[in-house]
C-alpha cells in the first residue's frame, strides 16, 4: 500500500493548480455522454434505454435489457461528479436482474493532464468497457473478448489519475491510471464472474488499472490497457490482463478491433485471450423523412479462447438511425459450436 | 454577421448556457486567417428573395437577415487573398460564433471558432477538428457520416458548424459572382 501512495503522491505532485477540467480522450467515454437535460444547480440529467428481442433456438424473448439513467454535476468548473445507475433486465424483477451503480465518481481537476478521480470507476481496460453504451454501438451485442477476457461492464472501486495532452494541432493523447480493489477468487473460474466488491478487497494487494492511448489524428485512436494485481483471498495469485485497441474512421466507414489476453496464476485454464474486429458502413443519408437519419450496414468477427473452450463468432447487422441517439437494429449472429444462438436478434437503444 | 433564425423553444438557464468561452475577436480571427492580409474590405452581400429560394433549394434553412458580411482580404498590393463570412449557428441552446475564410477557387482554407457559449462540446474548438474543413467548397456534402467525422458528445454543435459552413460558403460564393468584373 506504501508504493500505491508513493505513486500517487508523485502523479500528484507533477500537476500543477491552473488549468480547468478536461476529460479523458476517449471519444464517447463518461464525459462524451449526450446529457440532454438540465435541472437547477448545474445538474444535468440524461441516460439511455435498450430493448432487444432475441429469435434463436435457446430463446425467443423480449429482454428489457438496460434502463440506465445518469447524473452529471459540475460543483465547480474543476470539480465534477458523475454517475450511471443500471437497471438490468427490469431490476431485481424475479432475482433475475439487477440494480446498481455503473459509476460513480468524483473528479477534481489540478490540471489539463491531471485529474484526480475515486469512487466507483469504469475500468480503463480496452476501449469497449469505456465506449459500451448500446446507443453507441452498430450491434446489439457485445464482442465476446468484452464479455469473456475484458468482463464488460467492469467497473472498480479506486483513486487514480487522468489527464489529456496535445502534443500537435491533431493529435490528443489521454491517459487513465488507478488503484483499485481488483478481482476476486472466482476469477480463476470465470473472469466474469470474478468482478471485485466495491465495499471491500478480498485481501490487502490492491491491483492497477491504466490505459494510455493516442489519437494522431481526428478518426484513428490507438490504445493500449492493463489491470495487474493478486486476486484470490491469500493475496499470492496474480492476475494481468493485456489489451491493445484501434479505431478508424473516415467519411461512412468505420473500422475497430481490439485483442486482450488474460494471464491467471492458480488457475486451471491459466492463459486466456480474445479478439474482434468490425467493420461498419454508413449510407442513405436524411432517409424516412428524418434529415438526420443513416442507414448503417456492419459486420463483425469474434472469437474467444479460453483454454479448455473457444468460440468463434460472425455477426452481420443493420441498423437505421433516425437521429445519431437513436438506433434500430436487426443482427444476424453464426456461432461455430453454440448451433442453438444462432439467430436474429432486433433491438431499439436511445440515448434520452 | 450570419444569423440563423432557429432558437430553443424555451429560454435555456444560466447553467444550460455554461461559460461564455470567447477565443478571438473578430479581427483577430481575420488576421489569423489571412496573416499577409493588410486590408480587409467589407461587402454587404444583400440576401434577396432569389438568394433565400436558392439557399433552400440546396436543403440550407434558418437564415433570417437581409444581408451578409463579407470581409475581402487584400496584400500590401491591394490584391484579394481570399473571402471571409463570420457566422452564428444554434448549438444546443446557444449560438457559436464562427469565421469561415475561404481562397479564390472559393475552397475552405480555415474556420475558427470565435465564440463558444455551451457548457459542452467545446472540443469543436481545436484545430484537430476544424481542419477537416479545408479544402472543401460548395460542391462536398459536409455532413457527419459522409465526409466530416462527429465528435462523439458534441453531435449538435458539429451538426451546427457543418450547417454554418454550408452557409458560409453559400454567401461567399454569392459575394464572389456579384464581385467579379463582368
Amino acid at each position: 500500500m506504501k508504493r500505491v501512495a508513493v505513486l500517487l503522491a508523485a502523479l500528484c505532485a507533477a500537476a500543477s493548480a491552473t488549468f480547468a477540467a478536461d476529460r479523458p480522450a476517449v471519444q464517447g467515454g463518461v464525459y462524451d455522454k449526450p446529457y440532454l437535460r438540465q435541472t437547477t444547480g448545474g445538474t444535468t440529467v440524461g441516460g439511455y434505454i435498450d430493448h432487444e428481442l432475441f429469435w434463436n433456438d435457446k430463446a425467443k424473448t423480449f429482454d428489457q435489457h438496460r434502463f440506465i439513467p445518469f447524473l452529471f454535476s459540475e460543483v465547480s468548473d474543476r470539480i465534477h461528479v458523475a454517475a450511471e445507475i443500471e437497471f438490468e433486465h427490469g431490476g431485481n424483477v424475479g432475482g433475475d436482474g439487477e440494480i446498481k451503480l455503473e459509476f460513480a465518481t468524483l473528479d477534481i481537476a489540478f490540471h489539463e493532464a491531471a485529474s484526480l478521480r475515486g469512487g466507483v470507476i469504469l475500468s480503463p481496460l480496452g476501449r469497449f468497457n469505456l465506449i459500451h453504451d448500446s446507443p453507441l454501438n452498430d450491434l446489439t451485442n457485445r464482442p465476446l473478448v468484452a464479455r469473456e477476457i475484458v468482463p464488460t461492464t467492469l467497473s472498480e472501486s479506486g483513486m487514480g489519475l487522468f489527464g489529456t495532452f496535445y502534443p500537435s494541432e491533431a493529435a490528443v493523447m489521454g491517459y487513465e491510471l488507478y488503484v483499485v480493489n481488483g478481482f476476486a477468487n472466482s476469477a480463476a473460474t470465470r473472469l466474469r464472474s470474478g468482478r471485485g466488491s466495491q465495499k471491500r478487497d478480498n485481501n490487502e494487494e490492491k491491483s492497477i488499472v491504466g490505459r494510455l492511448n493516442y489519437s494522431p489524428s481526428l478518426g484513428l485512436d490507438l490504445g493500449g490497457s492493463f489491470h495487474v494485481g493478486a486476486y484470490d483471498d491469500s493475496g499470492e495469485d496474480n492476475l494481468s490482463i493485456f489489451a491493445v485497441d484501434a479505431s478508424w474512421n473516415r467519411g461512412p466507414l468505420d473500422m475497430r478491433g481490439e485483442y486482450a489476453t488474460a494471464s491467471i496464476d492458480g488457475a486451471d485454464e491459466d492463459s486466456r485471450s480474445g479478439y474482434y474486429t468490425q467493420v461498419a458502413y454508413h449510407f442513405l443519408p436524411g432517409s424516412l423523412s428524418f434529415p438526420n437519419s443513416t442507414f448503417t450496414v456492419a459486420a463483425r468477427y469474434d472469437h474467444i479462447d479460453l483454454g479448455a473452450s473457444d468460440e468463434t463468432r460472425t455477426t452481420v447487422g443493420l441498423n437505421f438511425r433516425p437521429e445519431e441517439e437513436t438506433v434500430i437494429k436487426l443482427d444476424y449472429e453464426i456461432y461455430d459450436r453454440d448451433d442453438d444462438s444462432n439467430g436474429l436478434i432486433l433491438s431499439l437503444a436511445s440515448y434520452f | 454577421m450570419l444569423v440563423a433564425a432557429a432558437t430553443a423553444s424555451t429560454e435555456p438557464t444560466p447553467e444550460q448556457i455554461g461559460q461564455i468561452r470567447v477565443y478571438l475577436s473578430p479581427d483577430e480571427a481575420l488576421q489569423r486567417a489571412y496573416p499577409e492580409a493588410i486590408r480587409f474590405d467589407t461587402h454587404l452581400l444583400a440576401v434577396t428573395d432569389t438568394l433565400q429560394e436558392r439557399l433552400h433549394e440546396q436543403g440550407i434553412r434558418g437564415f433570417a437577415g437581409d444581408s451578409v458580411a463579407v470581409y475581402i482580404a487584400r496584400d500590401s498590393t491591394d490584391t484579394p487573398l481570399g473571402y471571409a463570412a463570420i457566422g452564428e449557428e444554434i448549438g444546443k441552446y446557444r449560438p457559436i460564433t464562427f469565421l469561415v475564410a475561404v481562397d479564390l477557387q472559393l475552397q475552405v482554407s480555415s474556420v475558427a471558432i470565435l465564440v463558444y457559449r455551451e457548457s459542452r462540446g467545446a472540443e469543436v474548438r481545436r484545430q484537430r477538428f476544424l481542419r477537416q474543413y479545408r479544402g472543401k467548397d460548395g460542391d462536398d456534402p459536409i455532413r457527419i457520416n459522409r465526409d466530416i467525422i462527429n465528435i462523439t458528445g458534441a453531435t449538435l454543435s458539429v451538426r451546427a458548424l457543418n450547417v454554418g459552413v454550408r452557409k458560409s460558403l453559400f454567401f461567399l460564393e454569392a459575394a464572389f459572382d456579384q464581385l467579379q468584373p463582368n
